[in-house]
């Protein structure tokens, strides 16, 4: 028995040197590779009407989408609502500009994106009901509202887990933001979490811990991670332990492929390119995204924090955030478009809530959480630009007409993906959840 | 209600009402139905599985039943109960029959009024009987049919009144109903008379728009809801017919006596009566033990309003499993045992809320069940537990798993080589005791209680700068230190100082030491617990935070309306929030520092109501205002009561998790009367131990961590493999980012710096805001929020063990274990050896000793491969968990 394991050590290490080995281990125990005990697995199988097999990209709708999410809930009256005509206590200090598309009106700070507000709709009629910044956020980018008991898994966990990673580049990574609230793989489990890539602003730009540290090469790792494997028999007796495995070898994969890490390089971009999406950390995660998803990255979620702006809402818009969105994402959608992307790359631009249409009295004033109206925008991935779908009261306080719920946007998300919203998943524990909780596609969209 | 469960709920009322429709006039006839005779597919797998249990007595529940108006009924269930404890439902199989089909008819399983008077109901099933009494009053009248109490619950259940439909903020066609009929009068306004009364046709009842659209007789964008066969139908129309009253007419208690229908004139204002209140539900069984695969079993609910009525509400009320996997529960509240387990089933009836708790036992008993030693009463709970369950425990861990995985839980230290060499070696048969008395007295223990509660009470620098971090910190480590009873160290946060702005002021701007005292006391500069209040001094946040952290209770949800899985009411949490009314900071002496201090005439309004709420505790039903300044004391004073059901029970369970990575009742500030602890002798046996020792934590821990059951291995066996609440085996758990790093410092031999700061050890830090990444990437704590630290792994935690600088640059530092043992005289087994003990706490065995030298003999130095190997063990899930 000895014998035999060292034998089979022996050749893993002999056979590493020749590049080999990677195969042979992967070989060895398909299921715990994945990272899943049998019990989850039989469990997700069961919910699984498809077996989660990379599909090719370039299928009719496997689409990727790049969120730009904006934490903190952005003001929808100040962005892609003006109210040009309501008392200057709501419709703040900004003009309303007029866009190429007769009729729609943007804030007068986002002169870019009017120039190509054919490619994208602004949903302006969406609500719901929940105005703390965690409550919300899962809400927004989940579908669900948070539930006690049970945690829902993201858009990009769920989308991970039903396209699966292309190349080894792991299927769903976040830039800038850190902490995740919201953005979690839920009760698919820790396989699923996104990746944080940093912030490819950055003068030296390299994902954390991508490459090989000083005095390790490839053979080296190789011979390690063999004897790593035969030393680690801890039972994988629960999630965390199962989970620590699927990352620990797609860590391995990630590390081993140079093509794949040839996605993080954004130096490799032209100089004017890089200006064109703005030298900030959101506009380079614009264009690392595009890098990203034309690489085979499923799921990218830019964070742009600073939109809770209880206090000194105009001038921390107007010298900021504004400009800053304008740049980056009129460039992404331009740069998508051009390369024959947009059709295949869902852009969602959203936070977690709109703010009040009333101007606060704070000695610097704000506006504080309003969930009752709020505006989404979107871009390709299969949907229709040009289009205001739904629309605000004059006072911008709520849904006028068309309300468009949570649930409804996971419900269009999710269509626009090529995913069935009412595919059912059962939780590790059995109970059937449906991917958009009773929501319906915003069939004007497509 | 999601949309999966809508769904089945629709099919399944459709599928029910279509089997009605074809029994219900052969029943009109017969008023005897036996079970068995017409049944969906998965009852009669249950009949077939199912074996008749043997020596078990009939019973039929209820015993008694009070049907009252023609629109009543009485949901049954027939049950054997066998001697080994466990319940068999035969409702389904039973024969029921009435003793007067002009007063009661029973028809699928539910007696339905034929007339007033009395008669008995009589259950038979394989020769034996069981009999209840039924008293049907009220046929004629429908004197006690009120909005609020019977026709809310049918637009709760049926989803009208949800958020997804007539509940949206600006309803749905036109039609606009309270969010989970918060608001029975609005409604019954939007119903009755709204829109010029176009939804009720009171001429003919039956045509109302109110019941076309739900049955689908005219268009409805919802679907349809329910059939003309179905109890909402019998309600609604009974309800329209009785001229829509808003509360009952009165005369609930008196049995109609003939005459002609007594109808309100259909909408004419009635003498607002005073309503009758639902006051609670209960649910039948409250416990049950299943033995019987595949088996179907009825819940009961039953609602008690303010007038002592009480009646059957089973077909209104709605039913969740938390596993579904081992329990399904359908729209009328049957139960189908699928898999050996437990489960809950919530129920949940306008506003109010009960729960289930099922054992599933469907798993073959081992052959032969071991005796497991019991430590003290942790054991005797749990192993009991377990035996009934049908579940062997893992055995005991070994003496080196054990001083790991303890000094790890206790002071988030590793053992050192020399520590577990001699631990194993002991003889002494206390010694597992022994070291647990030791490693609390270490200061490391300290470290570790001081994050735990640092994270919980938000010690940010963002909310209290340096200076107040320091304080508060301070108090919190010297409170574990000292082994302050718990009580105390809340009352102190809570409670320790109420001043008003006036004496605040007047001492700050004190010439002299002792003028200033007060000022001092206040300030959170100068003062540990008074940060409490700095953190934040929003009533409404102080409640959410201070009810989730200290009672285990999310109140969260009832600021803005009452909980739905709970019982607690927006007067419930304005009575709390009232506690923290007025609470407010003025300026100390330096920049951005404030003293606290108390406005006795501070309010808070129930935007419900609009009225003042008092402060009021969760347990009482009214609140008493506070006219003198000493809210916080109260406050304090009936959180740490010793009749507070909450206070040490929350505790001991957040620190059992601490030690058994999971909650009895889990997650551990979620104590709700439909999340029940997973056993609750052994939470209430050790909140009364807690209370007993005058809320020792010491004791606690010392209790906790004798028990076997903490000390049990984490191997499984095909008993316990898929227990996953039970604490059968130990769960291992990662280690969180501080203690994981200080592992891999102390394995390694190579300090961190941290920048300079005073501490070496991460579990040290002054606070949370020292850079680092590894921290950072490990998911710790940024304090903002009151929830517990992220265990998740992630991709980016796995790239930084094995490329990143934190394990790197220790394996190959010069002064590092390493190159330590190297220059040593130690032979390669030795060093190997030492290699093991120093991170996993064991010695290798035969086949890993002999893996290790073969791969350091192939290795190109042998510097090379030892720190690979060193890499590999710091890599692996047995040195990044505890287990």
């Amino acid at each position: 028995m000895d014998r035999r394991e060292l034998e089979q050590l022996g050749s893993y290490i002999d056979r590493t040197c020749e590049g080999l080995t990677r195969r042979q281990l992967l070989k060895v125990g398909a299921v715990s590779f994945l990272g899943l005990g049998l019990t989850e697995f039989l469990a997700l199988k069961a919910g699984a009407d498809t077996p989660q097999k990379p599909k090719s990209r370039g299928a009719t709708r496997d689409v990727s989408v790049i969120l730009l999410w904006m934490a903190g809930g952005p003001s929808h009256v100040d962005t892609f609502d003006p109210k040009p005509d309501a008392p200057e206590t709501i419709r703040g200090p900004f003009e309303a500009i007029k866009t190429v598309v007769p009729g729609m009106l943007l804030s007068e700070h986002l002169p870019r994106l009017a120039k190509v507000a054919d490619r994208f709709s602004i949903l302006r009629s969406v609500t719901h009901g929940d105005g703390a910044h965690e409550r919300a956020q899962h809400y927004m980018q989940t579908g669900y509202l948070p539930i006690p008991t049970m945690e829902f898994p993201s858009y990009g966990a769920v989308l991970a887990r039903e396209r699966g990673m292309a190349n080894s580049l792991p299927a769903y990574v976040t830039l800038l933001g850190r902490d995740g609230e919201g953005y979690g793989p839920g009760f698919l489990g820790g396989s699923y979490s996104p990746f944080f890539a940093g912030n490819p602003n950055d003068g030296d730009y390299r994902v954390p811990d991508l490459p090989m540290p000083e005095g390790v090469n490839r053979r080296r790792l190789d011979r390690r991670r063999a004897l790593l494997q035969t030393l680690d028999t801890l039972a994988r007796s629960n999630d965390a332990v199962k989970s620590m495995d699927t990352f620990f070898n797609n860590a391995y994969n990630l590390v081993t492929s140079t093509d794949s890490q040839k996605a993080f390089e954004i130096g490799q971009e032209p100089a004017p390119v890089r200006d064109l999406y703005g030298r900030n950390p959101f506009g380079q995660s614009c264009l690392l995204a595009r890098r990203l998803v034309e690489a085979g990255v499923r799921f990218v979620t830019i964070t742009q924090g600073g939109w809770d702006t209880h206090e000194n809402n105009f001038p921390a818009l107007q010298n900021g955030l504004l400009p800053t969105i304008d740049q980056g994402m009129s460039a992404l959608i331009g740069d998508l478009a051009q390369r024959g992307m947009l059709d295949t790359t869902l852009v969602i631009w959203m936070g977690e809530f709109g703010r009040t249409p009333e101007i606060n009295k704070n000695r610097n004033p704000g506006r504080d959480h309003w969930p009752n109206a709020m505006s989404v925008v979107m871009a390709g991935g299969g949907t229709r630009g040009g289009m205001v779908i739904g629309e605000t009261d004059e006072r911008a306080m709520g849904p006028k007409e068309r309300p468009i719920h949570v649930e409804d946007l996971a419900a269009t998300i999710y269509h626009a993906l090529g995913i069935d919203p009412e595919k059912e998943y059962i939780t590790p524990t059995g109970r059937p959840v449906r991917l958009s909780n009773d929501g319906k596609v915003i069939r004007e969209l497509f | 209600m999601s949309q999966p469960q809508r769904a089945i709920a629709g099919a399944r009322l459709r599928a029910f009402s279509l089997f009605a429709a074809c029994l219900l006039s052969v029943a009109l006839l017969l008023s005897t139905w036996t079970g068995g005779s017409a049944q969906g597919q998965r009852s009669k797998k249950a009949q077939a599985a199912s074996a008749p249990p043997v020596g078990g007595r009939l019973i039929l529940m209820p015993s008694a039943s009070v049907i009252d108006g023609s629109y009543g009924s009485q949901t049954l269930s027939a049950v054997v109960n066998a001697p080994d404890g466990s319940a068999l439902d035969v409702t389904r199989r039973a024969t029921f029959t009435s003793s007067n089909p002009a007063v009661v008819r029973i028809v699928n399983g539910v007696a339905l009024p034929a007339g007033d008077g009395q008669a008995q109901i009589t259950a038979a099933y394989n020769g034996q009987t069981a009999r209840m009494r039924v008293t049907v009053r009220n046929t004629r009248t429908d004197s006690a049919l009120s909005f609020e109490n019977d026709i809310t619950p049918i637009l709760i259940k049926n989803g009208c009144a949800g958020a997804a439909c007539h509940g949206a903020q600006h309803g749905q066609a036109g039609f606009k109903l309270s969010l989970f009929g918060y608001e029975p009068d609005k409604d019954r306004e939007a119903i009755w008379a709204a829109d010029g009364g176009r939804r009720i046709n009171p001429g003919d009842p039956a045509n109302s728009m109110l019941l076309l659209k739900p049955t689908g007789v005219i268009p409805h964008v919802g679907g349809r809801r329910f059939t003309k066969d179905s109890p909402e139908y019998r309600t609604l129309l009974a309800w329209i017919r009785a001229g829509g009253p808003l509360h009952p007419r009165g005369g609930a208690n008196t049995a109609g006596k003939g005459g002609g229908p007594q109808l309100a004139a259909a909408g004419s204002p009635e003498k607002p009566a005073p309503g009758v209140q639902l006051e609670e539900i209960s649910v039948w069984p409250e416990e049950r033990v299943i033995t019987a695969p595949n088996s179907t079993h009825q819940i009961l609910v039953t609602a008690r309003f303010s007038d002592g009525s009480v009646r059957d509400v089973t077909p209104m009320a709605r039913f969740f499993s938390d596993d579904e996997g081992i329990a399904s529960v359908n729209a009328q509240g049957v139960v189908t045992a699928l898999r050996h387990g437990e489960a809950n089933v919530m129920v949940r009836y306008h506003g109010k809320a009960s729960v289930a708790r099922l054992m599933v036992l469907t798993q073959p008993r081992p052959a032969s069940y071991p005796k497991v030693p019991e430590n003290n009463f942790i054991d005797r709970h749990i192993f009991g537990k377990l035996k009934k369950m049908g579940i062997i425990p893992a055995p005991l861990s070994t003496d080196a798993e054990f001083i790991r995985r303890v000094s790890l839980d206790i002071a988030g230290v590793l053992p050192t080589s020399r520590q577990v060499r001699d631990f194993v070696a002991s003889k002494d048969p206390d010694k597992r005791a022994r070291l647990i008395d030791e490693l609390l007295e270490r200061p490391e223990y300290q470290d570790v209680m001081t994050i735990q509660w640092s994270e919980l009470l938000r010690v940010n620098r963002l909310f209290l700068q340096e200076p107040g971090v320091r304080q508060y910190t301070a108090y919190i480590r010297d409170s574990f230190a000292e082994n302050r009873p718990f009580d105390q160290f809340v009352r102190d946060l809570i409670g320790s100082v109420s001043y008003t702005r006036e004496q605040v002021e007047k001492s700050r701007d004190g010439q002299t030491r002792a003028e200033q005292a007060v000022y001092r006391k206040a300030s959170g500069h100068y003062s540990g617990p008074i940060n409490f209040y700095r953190v934040t001094a929003d009533p409404t946040e102080l409640t959410t935070s201070t009810s989730q952290v200290f009672l285990g209770v999310r109140l969260d949800c009832a600021r803005c309306h009452n909980h739905p899985f709970d019982r607690w009411t927006m007067k419930d949490f304005y009575g709390f929030a009232a506690y923290f009314a007025g609470t407010g900071y003025t300026p100390g002496k330096a920049r951005d520092e404030f003293a606290i201090y108390v406005d006795k005439n501070g309010q808070i309004v129930n935007p419900r109501t609009n009225r003042v709420a008092h402060p009021k505790p969760l347990t009482a039903a009214e609140g008493t205002a506070d006219t003198e300044g000493r809210r916080h004391k109260l406050l304090a004073e009936w959180i740490t009561s010793r009749d507070n059901p909450f206070f040490a029970r929350a505790v001991v369970n957040r620190f059992w998790k601490q030690f058994f990575g999971r909650g009895i009742v889990h997650p551990v500030d979620d104590f709700r009367a439909t999340n029940p602890p997973v056993n609750a002798p052994l939470l209430d046996a050790l909140a009364q131990e807690f209370i007993t020792s005058n809320y020792d934590v010491k004791h606690l821990i010392r209790t906790i961590c004798n028990s076997r059951a903490y000390q049990l291995s984490d191997k499984t066996n095909p008993t316990n493999e898929r227990d996953t609440k039970n604490f059968s085996y130990f769960y291992s758990k990662r280690l969180g980012p501080e203690v994981l790093f200080d592992a891999i410092v102390t394995a390694t031999g190579v300090p961190e710096s941290f920048g300079g700061a005073v501490a070496r050890r991460a579990t040290n830090l002054p606070d949370n805001n020292t850079p680092s990444y590894f921290l950072d990437v490990f998911g710790r704590s940024r304090r903002l929020q009151v929830q517990e630290r992220s265990e998740a792994t992630s991709m980016s935690q796995a790239l930084h063990l094995m490329n990143g600088d934190t394990i790197h640059n220790r394996i190959r530092h010069p002064e590092g274990r390493v190159a330590t043992l190297l220059k040593s005289q130690l032979s390669p087994k030795e060093v190997i050896e030492e290699i093991f003990l120093s991170t996993l706490c064991r010695l290798p065995d035969a086949r890993e000793m002999q893996l290790c030298l073969r791969y350091i003999e192939q290795s190109p130095t042998p510097k090379e491969g030892y720190e690979d190997l060193m890499w590999a063990i710091l890599n692996s899930r047995e040195f990044i968990f505890n287990h």
